[in-house]
């Protein structure tokens, strides 16, 4: 075998080598970002699933104030720094929930129901008016959970 | 001056009026804001309100009864100068009231639609006239 003919094969083998490293190397880093990806999502709908159960409390009749205003605080701040990372992970706009968070405090707080019980922190019974309120107010910001997970999923 | 209100008012905060909630941010406003913000003013330093830290966190009306009594007071060109907010846990309140509580209630000092007072407080300061002057309820 002549000396052309051995560097063309190594050539050949070499070429085929770097083809499968930079696949492979790309198909890990497509793992890895999908991965990410898929944990950020399963947060998002954890913290849904959270928001639903909050506001079926309050549907329910048992919620007292100050539980009220901690689950609030705790899925806030969750919340927060879960934008604060994807923001950084994913240029989504870290204010991205701040209405959904300012309004739905200010239903709760401000209504007449949990200002009455709030000094002696008593079970609230919403009215029925505010039970429906807070019924559109969950179906109409559900979608904000399903935009964001399409904008992780959308993103490079 | 860098002011902590979990650690410096009380870790745990009430609605907006002291007839409904103690610790309230009306309570909040007499008894601290209005005479921190007066100091500050005074030192020509700025006054930075730190919300972090708090237990249970914050209902929108304490700070909205709070910042927005300030503005009514001293006028939103003063707040804006000498006042910063910070918060990492809570960006939303920031929002709320830079976008929310300073307009709406400079508007309101505007109208001279004055604020609910529903407790006797001491003398506040209000900026008036180009000077801080004391000033009796209401």
């Amino acid at each position: 075998m002549e000396a052309a003919e051995i560097i063309a094969i190594v050539d050949i083998f070499v070429s085929a080598g770097v083809g499968i490293w930079i696949v492979k190397n790309i198909q890990k880093k497509l793992d890895n970002r999908r991965a990410i990806k898929e944990h950020f999502i399963g947060e998002i709908l954890s913290i849904r699933s959270e928001y639903r159960d909050l506001i079926l409390s309050l549907k329910s009749g048992e919620a007292k104030p100050l539980s009220i205003k901690y689950q609030l605080q705790r899925l806030s701040i969750h919340l927060n720094g879960m934008m604060g990372l994807l923001s950084h992970e994913f240029k989504i706009e870290r204010s991205f929930f701040n209405p959904y968070l300012i309004d739905l405090s200010s239903k709760i707080t401000d209504d007449k129901d949990y200002m009455e019980n709030y000094r002696d922190n008593s079970t609230i019974r919403f009215s029925d008016t505010f039970i429906y309120d807070i019924g559109n107010f969950e179906a109409e910001n559900d979608k904000l959970f399903n935009d964001l997970v399409l904008r992780i999923n959308n993103s490079k | 001056m860098i002011y902590n209100i979990a650690n410096s008012y009380s870790p745990m905060t009430g609605l907006r009026h002291c007839k409904i909630s103690d610790l309230s941010g009306e309570d909040f406003y007499h008894k601290q804001l209005n005479r921190l913000f007066k100091e500050a003013y005074d030192k020509k330093e700025v006054l930075t309100i730190d919300l972090d830290g708090s237990v249970g966190g914050y209902a929108p009306s304490f700070l909205d009864e709070a910042f927005g009594n300030l503005v009514y007071d001293f006028g939103f060109d003063l707040v804006k100068t000498w006042l910063e907010i910070k918060s990492e846990q809570g960006g939303q309140w920031l929002e709320m009231i830079q976008n929310g509580t300073f307009p709406d209630w400079e508007k309101r000092r505007k109208e001279k639609k004055a604020p609910t007072y529903t407790e006797e407080h001491p003398e506040r300061y209000v900026f008036a006239d180009g000077k801080m002057k004391q000033k009796k309820l209401p």
